[in-house]
């Protein structure tokens, strides 16, 4: 593997005065599953790695309170400092008890070393369709934490991912972290993942599905990952599923999922098989919501 | 005295007859149900905590004083001449100490009679250029610092490619075919087979290439003195190596020392000196530092062999009663661009059943891909497949239990020799397996059939092999003055816990303690020549030679022990040797504990040597195994988890179950992720691998492994040799993918015939199978 300096800030200050260096290339770092990899296979050749997990508030993990979100009106919720990792997420009481879906998808991913160093924020950075807590990110609305030298903004989740292995950053910036809203109590969520082996292995098809809790009943969300250039929500589906649960209703919803997605071949699986797992994946999510329903 | 006999050795699926120095055994075969005090123990592996703590010193841990590191650039595309090299500036690079390629060959440019740097490139992954340098980092940058003309030369990628009509040529100056009209085997008539049966199924099969994945990638190490070079070599065989580098190097073998001391797994791919070892030895004595050279996860998937894929077509003939009449098998094989020989696959059809009418055939076409090598049981794992997986439908279509008419076939005389076997235990192999896994017990209901996505299943496959070993092999033991020994065999450890049981071999026969043995393996200066761990021969080949050397020290202690008792006249066949006491058998009273004998020696040491004798005259020695397999099947998804294997095996003695357990774990594993997950995908477009590391080329994780459960017959084979066992190695792998495949269908009904079966096969194969008015009839 080439060389490179190392270097761990523990200031924003400092990280963007590496990350403005102009003649070398400088790269953030957080777990370094997906870094170390592409570097070792030489399709990324940094000078810097900047390791970004002693920068302030990264490793946050708390419900809300103002401080740390940006912009106004933002309900309470959860705040997820980038570089918390997956056995964090998928262990913490405080995630499990509104934000399960997160949980459950963080969960899944790769396995028991890998989920202890990997980061949601090298996971949402990397930007592939098949980052495995992107839906779960999608059907709870996620919003995420960009700091940069000029400044901080907040983009939507669904805007972040831009395309296989591309994000919404400008160069010079970082992810911080994401604000999460809280789905109101009742609200159900289920991840979903298919892949050739039980463990360490990227996802075939994921889907995150939320049934939100109204005064009505419950407003759904739908996600899929896997099946097109970033992860996608299925809006058809969502309203479908929002009207009604029958049988019938449930293989719309499955089949307008379907029409949302534009998979490809790859060497985990063959473009129909990607395409018959939407139905199937979909409506096993949907089902699996639906047993938590309480019987009224 | 040695004298020169012939005798008949199994390797790999192919009889031998060698003359083979050996001498007078003079050992007595441990009979059946002999009390022995180590040998058929439980006991855990002498080198274990040097193993899991680290100590353990593995090809790739040699680190020497000024080492350099070796590295190769290798070629990018799968079918190229090389016009040109332009390495300036990778040797004016700091750090670097001499680059070598086509055009600035090293001193020897051959190895085996290949050259190591040709014109034509012939593979991804062909070696193009060598760098040593002072560290792998710089070595890299050199190898970056090398620029290469290539011209492209058309592909062939594969089996089918290769041997289409107009294919391009794998190598310029060679035609496609290495054997067109194939390895064939015949006995009695394809037609007369035809003609006597009832029922006739035929089938046609595919098979992957497989990759080994070796813990420990390839690699060598080479440091000289004066005109002596020792190498350090991740080896199945140190003595095979010594030969290969004496050879290419044109010194004598005595210049030449190997070690292997621990190898992280060879499974048929490590044998010999290759390209990397002659290239760190030579660079080693032109630098006059050592070299190390090891291979990188993804060189290991593209130059350092694999399973080849197959074609296979069964077809299989019998009467109403299920009595074979026919079995025919027609397999294709690629074995890589040097067209090595195929891989046996017509075995299993030859010698499983006892039929009277049988053809094999195994064609082997070149493709523009690193030569095949063997792979655990190379051919046996294939050809079971097709075999097996052709037996269940035969026993579908007769409306027979699949075990039933294995048992119908059941050959007690080897089909292809004629003669008998020394022992044959796969009738109770058969019948244990049935008896643990409730073969005769309908479906466990636990997971209801037909409610949910998950459907359940069970088949059935058996398995035959070599492994009865022979000769040459020998064992030097040294008995020191405080009473312990020191055994020195010609062998190595892969993995498979050789240095344990031949421990506990010799100790059993000393009359020590395991803890008073010493064995040192894995380096041919201290010992005499030993086989190479293949063919699961090792230890049916080895242990007897310990035995004969051990018996040869007892003498000697014996002699001496009746001076001390002034028995000066009485025979050392008078003597027993009982709890590390001599004991004279005709006054049991007149005894002396070994160590007051030890005692008396001194510094003197005794130092005898033992070898293997002869296999016994037409009789074969043949290991056997039947798995059983459950599965369940997601009908929705075409998920396949295989949930249970028992798997029992027939080796003769078991010397160590601990190990031998072990090793059937590792073997159903690896059938597992044959038979599921593991395939080399190649990009049609360009040639190239698109599964070279171990994200992509899924082996199974111990979450994807089915609860195994490990069965022997464990009856000494005692006209085998005189422990009365037989190899392992190789056995436990061939009948899973097999056994797994017959539970799918049993479980869905659809019988798959491509390996492996990816959830995305399998669904294709329900769909189909449901749009055909989804039934068991559909075969
Ligand atoms: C064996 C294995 C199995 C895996 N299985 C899965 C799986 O099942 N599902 C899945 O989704 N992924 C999987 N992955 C991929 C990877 O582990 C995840 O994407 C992980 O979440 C990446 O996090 P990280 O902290 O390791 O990222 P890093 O490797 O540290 O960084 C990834 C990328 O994001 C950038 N980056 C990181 N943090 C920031 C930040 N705060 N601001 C700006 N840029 C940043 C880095 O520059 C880099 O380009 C697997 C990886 C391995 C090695």
């Amino acid at each position: 593997m080439r060389a490179f300096n190392y270097c761990r800030p523990t200031s924003y200050g400092e990280a963007f005065h590496w990350l403005a260096g102009a003649d070398q290339l400088v790269v953030p770092v957080a777990g370094a599953t997906d870094l170390i990899p592409r570097i070792r296979d030489g399709l990324l050749r940094p000078d810097v790695v900047l390791d970004i997990k002693d920068l302030p508030d990264m490793r946050a993990l708390t419900p809300t309170d103002g401080r740390l979100t940006s912009g106004e009106g933002v309900p309470p919720g959860l705040y997820v400092g980038a570089a918390v990792r997956m056995n964090e997420l998928a262990r913490s009481e405080l995630v499990s008890s509104r934000w399960g879906v997160l949980a459950m998808a963080a969960a899944s991913m790769g396995n028991e070393q890998v989920r202890n160093r990997a980061t949601i924020g090298g996971n949402i950075c990397t930007a592939s369709p098949a980052a495995d807590t992107a839906p779960a990110l999608y059907v709870l609305e996620a919003a995420v934490c960009i700091k940069g030298p000029d400044g901080d903004r907040t983009v939507a989740i669904a805007d972040f991912f831009a395309g296989p292995r591309k994000n919404a950053l400008h160069r010079g910036e970082l992810v911080v972290g994401l604000t999460i809203p809280q789905p109101p109590e009742g609200s159900i969520g289920h991840f979903e993942k298919l892949s050739r082996r039980k463990a360490g292995d990227l996802s075939i098809v994921s889907v995150a599905a939320l049934a939100v809790r109204t005064d009505a009943g419950y407003r759904w969300r739908l996600a899929l990952g896997a099946v097109g250039p970033t992860p996608l929500r299925s809006p058809e589906s969502e309203a479908i599923l929002s009207e009604s649960l029958t049988d019938e209703a449930i293989d719309r919803a499955a089949a307008s999922a379907y029409g949302c997605c534009c998979p490809i071949s790859d060497i985990r699986s063959g473009l129909e098989y990607r395409q018959a797992m939407v139905i199937n994946l979909t409506r096993h999510a949907i089902h699996a919501v639906m047993a938590q329903m309480p019987t009224p | 005295m040695p004298k020169i006999r012939k005798t008949k050795v199994e390797f790999e699926g192919r009889i031998e007859e060698r003359e083979v120095i050996v001498e007078e055994e003079h050992v007595e075969t441990w009979p059946r149900g002999a009390t022995l005090r180590l040998v058929g123990k439980p006991t855990p592996r002498v080198d274990g905590v040097a193993r899991v703590s680290g100590r353990a010193l593995y090809t790739h841990d040699v680190q020497l004083p000024r080492m350099l590191i070796g590295r190769f650039l290798r070629s990018p595309h799968p079918h190229a001449r090389i016009k040109a090299v332009d390495s300036a500036k990778a040797e004016a690079l700091p750090g670097v100490a001499l680059v070598w390629h086509r055009y600035h060959p090293a001193p020897i440019a051959t190895l085996e009679g290949r050259e190591i740097f040709p014109e034509e490139v012939a593979y991804e992954g062909a070696e193009v250029a060598f760098v040593a340098a002072r560290d792998d980092r710089t070595a890299e940058d050199a190898l970056a610092l090398i620029n290469v003309t290539y011209e492209l030369l058309p592909f062939a990628f594969d089996l089918e490619s290769a041997t289409a009509e107009d294919a391009p040529k794998v190598l310029l100056d060679e035609g496609n075919w290495v054997s067109r009209e194939g390895d064939v085997y015949q006995r009695g008539d394809v037609g007369t087979g035809l003609g006597d049966a009832d029922e006739v199924v035929e089938l046609t099969f595919t098979t992957p290439i497989a990759s080994h994945c070796c813990l420990e990638t390839h690699g060598s190490a080479a440091s000289w003195e004066g005109d002596q070079v020792t190498v350090w070599h991740s080896t199945q065989s140190v003595f095979g190596t010594r030969s290969s580098v004496a050879d290419a190097l044109g010194i004598p073998m005595d210049k030449v020392r190997v070690i292997s001391d621990y190898i992280g797994g060879g499974f048929g791919s490590k044998w010999g000196a290759e390209p990397y070892t002659l290239m760190a030895i030579l660079a080693a004595r032109e630098t006059r530092r050592p070299v190390k050279a090891v291979l990188g996860r993804e060189e290991e998937h593209l130059a350092a062999g694999y399973r080849p894929g197959s074609w296979q077509r069964v077809r299989l003939g019998a009467r109403e009663d299920g009595t074979l009449t026919l079995i025919e098998h027609d397999a294709k094989v690629a074995t890589g661009a040097f067209g090595g020989g195929g891989p046996v696959i017509g075995g299993p059809s030859k010698d499983l059943y006892a039929c009277p009418n049988v053809r094999t055939v195994v064609r082997t076409s070149r493709t523009n891909a690193d030569h095949a090598r063997a792979f655990r049981a190379p051919g046996y794992v294939e050809g079971t497949f097709a075999l097996e997986g052709a037996m269940d439908a035969l026993a579908h279509k007769l409306g027979m239990d699949p075990l039933t008419l294995r048992m119908k076939n059941y050959a007690e005389m080897s089909p292809s020799r004629g003669g008998p076997y020394t022992f044959k235990g796969l009738r109770q192999a058969y019948e244990m397996g049935a008896e643990r896994f409730g073969w005769s017990r309908a479906v466990p209901t636990d997971l209801p059939n037909g409610q949910g996505p998950w459907r359940r299943g069970r088949g059935i496959a058996s398995q035959i092999w070599g492994g009865g070993g022979g000769p040459p092999a020998n064992a030097i033991v040294r008995l020191l003055p405080d009473g312990t020994a020191e055994l020195s065999v010609g062998v190595q450890d892969i993995g498979t816990g050789t240095k344990t049981v031949l421990t506990q071999v010799a100790a059993e026969e000393l009359g020590l303690p395991l803890e008073a043995v010493r064995c040192i393996i894995g380096d041919t200066l201290p010992a005499p020549y030993g086989p190479g761990s293949g063919g699961s021969v090792t230890l049916a080949s080895t242990t007897p030679a310990v035995r004969s050397a051990c018996r040869e020290v007892l003498r000697q202690v014996i002699a001496l022990a009746a001076v001390m008792l002034g028995l000066e006249d009485a025979s050392v066949d008078d003597f027993d040797v009982e709890r590390g006491d001599i004991v004279y058998r005709k006054d049991p009273d007149r005894r002396l504990a070994f160590a007051r004998v030890t005692a008396k020696m001194g510094d003197y040491t005794i130092v005898a040597k033992g070898a293997r004798g002869p296999n016994p005259d037409d009789k074969a020695v043949n290991t056997f195994g039947a798995h059983f397999a459950e599965v369940a099947v997601n009908v929705e998804t075409g998920q396949l988890r295989v949930e249970r294997i028992v798997a029992v095996h027939d080796i003769g003695r078991v010397v160590n179950p601990l190990t031998a357990t072990s090793q059937v774990y590792g073997g159903v594993m690896m059938g597992v992720g044959y038979a599921t997950t593991e395939e080399r995908i190649i990009d049609p477009a360009t040639g190239l691998q698109l599964t070279a590391n171990l994200e992509d080329y899924k082996v199974p994780l111990v979450t994807d492994t089915p609860a195994i459960e490990v069965l022997f017959v464990d009856v000494a084979d005692t006209e085998a040799n005189s422990v009365g066992s037989k190899g392992l190695g190789e056995p436990p792998i061939i009948p899973v993918a097999a056994a797994i495949a017959n539970a799918v269908f049993d479980a869905v009904g659809v019988r798959v015939t491509d390996l492996p079966i990816t959830p995305d096969r399998l669904l294709a194969l329900l769909s189909r199978a449901s749009n055909a008015g989804f039934s068991k009839e559909v075969e």
